[in-house]
């Protein structure tokens, strides 16, 4: 099972590695959307965006998020993968994990230069490394077992683009949610249990990938 | 008898019947109630508020219920339920937050409150739904469409109690009134209209659903029977989108008389009363007479050997 989840998930990374999409496109395109935030509101806002930097963050990790996701299906789509994986005989659940850990450790990365990007430039402190940390992990791991599930249920539609984050940023409200109160603890801006919202987001990680390997089986096979 | 519209001899008599229950619940709504004594007129929007959280949650809890049945036992008839209850429960859910807010205004002194568990977790709902029927807009091989449906629904109702947790966590306030009728504050009338509003509005979801369901099978029907391309063309030559524009631009009106009701300052807030229910009544009268429309084209589409849709055990399109 373990080889099983670590072929699909080399699988995706190394086409990542030799396409390095996520790295010249899609942390370039986090970052410009932190910019995007402090031009809109504007030179006198340095005590807002940093009040709201883990707002900021979060919303732009799901934008971010989006797009991995999108990525990691088209390429797949588009080479034929899914019938290769079918015909395989990896378990769904083990394809499911495979490729939600390659989107994992790409979002991680990301976290790394948007952490950077709010603490450069909305002046964000960071107060406790291992929460921060912690959290990004958990929310990541939510991140990408939900956007999987969605992801292949939306790859064979014309109309992937625009159904995607339509059906997966509802579904991703609590991750949301949690994360940015987590943050606000971490970074030092709110007095709330930024542990106990720890706990929260670790337990959407884990129903979502519970459910995510459960469902996969019905949405890989033909119909 | 090969029927000709979506109606039935079973849904002529029911949404008789119903009407009749409307009127009561009208009457007792607006004129053999008494005003609350804290909320004063403002708790007659309580009689279509409540009624229509509940045909909310109760319609999507219905179109959950179908989702897993779909997966079990691959049932064309549970595919198609949830798809019509999902409809009807967003048309239910647009209703509870507009009145929601129309009654917040008044009595709380706002339309909105991101604090507030309920209203987030109805509006997250609201929009899980909306993606789950922008899928189900989706043409293609309407057994994948449908299991991919069926998914999308129970993610949807499995987030529902994590949002929910969640802004209670968040703010740990909420504007709403807890058990109310519980606690026996209101009134004898009061009590019976909201009651009266429980069964109207449960009987307008169920002759809606029935409605809707019975659109759907027709539409996967004209779907396997290879018309549906010819027909749409023949249409759109002809008229254009009749059913959709009409109900469309019924809508508009509706909502600016609504908004037009708010910036007046009626006294006792009567504005804001006639507004919600104003609201309430049209969308689901319009909602209401576009199935119907939508029925009898459909079933004039449709072979009349295959018109029936009491009787569905065809596997088609559940393969």
């Amino acid at each position: 099972m373990l080889t099983e989840v670590w072929l699909v998930a080399a699988k995706d990374l190394l086409v990542e590695r030799r396409s390095r999409v996520a790295l010249t496109q899609i942390a370039p395109f986090a970052v410009l959307v932190l910019v995007l935030f402090g031009l809109a509101l504007g030179s006198n806002s340095n005590a807002t965006l940093r009040e709201i930097s883990p707002a900021l963050y979060w919303v732009t990790v799901l934008f971010a998020a989006i797009l991995a996701i999108q990525r990691s299906f088209s390429v797949d789509q588009a080479s034929g993968v899914p019938d290769a994986l079918r015909l395989s005989g990896l378990t769904p659940a083990a394809i499911f994990l495979g490729k939600a850990l390659a989107i994992v450790l790409q979002l991680l990365v990301l976290q790394v230069v948007l952490v950077a990007g709010i603490v450069v430039l909305f002046n964000a402190s960071i107060e406790d490394v291992v929460l921060l940390v912690l959290a990004a992990l958990a929310a990541v791991i939510g991140i990408a077992a939900a956007g999987t599930l969605y992801g292949v249920l939306a790859s064979d539609l014309a109309v992937r683009d625009s159904l995607l984050p339509l059906l997966l940023l509802p579904v991703l409200a609590p991750v949301l949610m949690a994360a940015t109160r987590t943050f606000d603890d971490a970074l030092g801006l709110v007095a709330v249990d930024g542990w106990a919202w720890l706990g929260v987001l670790g337990l959407f990680g884990v129903i979502y990938l519970v459910f995510g390997a459960l469902a996969y089986g019905v949405l890989l096979e033909e119909s | 008898m090969i029927p000709n519209s979506t109606a039935s001899r079973f849904t002529r008599l029911f949404g008789t019947g119903l009407l009749v229950i409307i009127a009561f619940w009208l009457l007792f709504a607006f004129f053999w109630s008494d005003p609350d004594d804290t909320q004063g007129e403002v708790v007659r929007l309580f009689y279509v508020h409540v009624p229509s959280a509940l045909g909310t949650y109760t319609a999507f809890i219905v179109c959950g219920l179908a989702s897993a049945f779909y997966l079990w036992k691959k049932s064309e008839f549970a595919d198609l339920l949830a798809h019509a209850a999902a409809e009807v429960g967003v048309v239910f859910c647009v209703l509870m937050l507009a009145t929601g807010s129309i009654w917040g205004r008044p009595t709380w002194g706002t339309y909105w409150d991101w604090g507030d568990v309920r209203l987030v977790t109805s509006l997250v709902l609201l929009l899980l739904f909306v993606g789950y029927l922008a899928l189900r807009a989706v043409p293609g091989d309407s057994g994948q469409r449908s299991k991919q449906a069926s998914i999308v629904a129970l993610v949807a109702l499995l987030d529902i109690p994590l949002i929910n947790r969640s802004v209670e966590w968040f703010e740990n306030k909420t504007l709403h009134q807890k058990g109310t009728v519980l606690l026996g504050k209101i009134e004898d009338f009061n009590l019976f209209a909201t009651f009266l509003g429980v069964v109207a509005m449960t009987g307008i979801m169920v002759w809606l659903m029935v409605h809707r369901f019975r659109i759907a099978w027709l539409r996967r029907q004209l779907l396997t029977t290879g018309l549906d391309q010819a027909l749409l063309e023949r249409r759109a030559e002809a008229t254009g989108d009749v059913g959709g524009a009409t109900a469309y631009n019924g809508f508009a009106p509706a909502i600016a008389a609504a908004l037009a009701f708010q910036q007046t300052d009626i006294p006792g807030n009567w504005g804001y009363i006639f507004a919600g229910w104003g609201l309430s009544l049209t969308v689901l009268a319009l909602y209401g007479l576009f199935l119907v429309r939508e029925g009898r084209r459909l079933t004039q589409a449709v072979p009349p050997e295959r018109r029936r849709w009491t009787t569905t055990p065809t596997d088609e399109g559940s393969r």
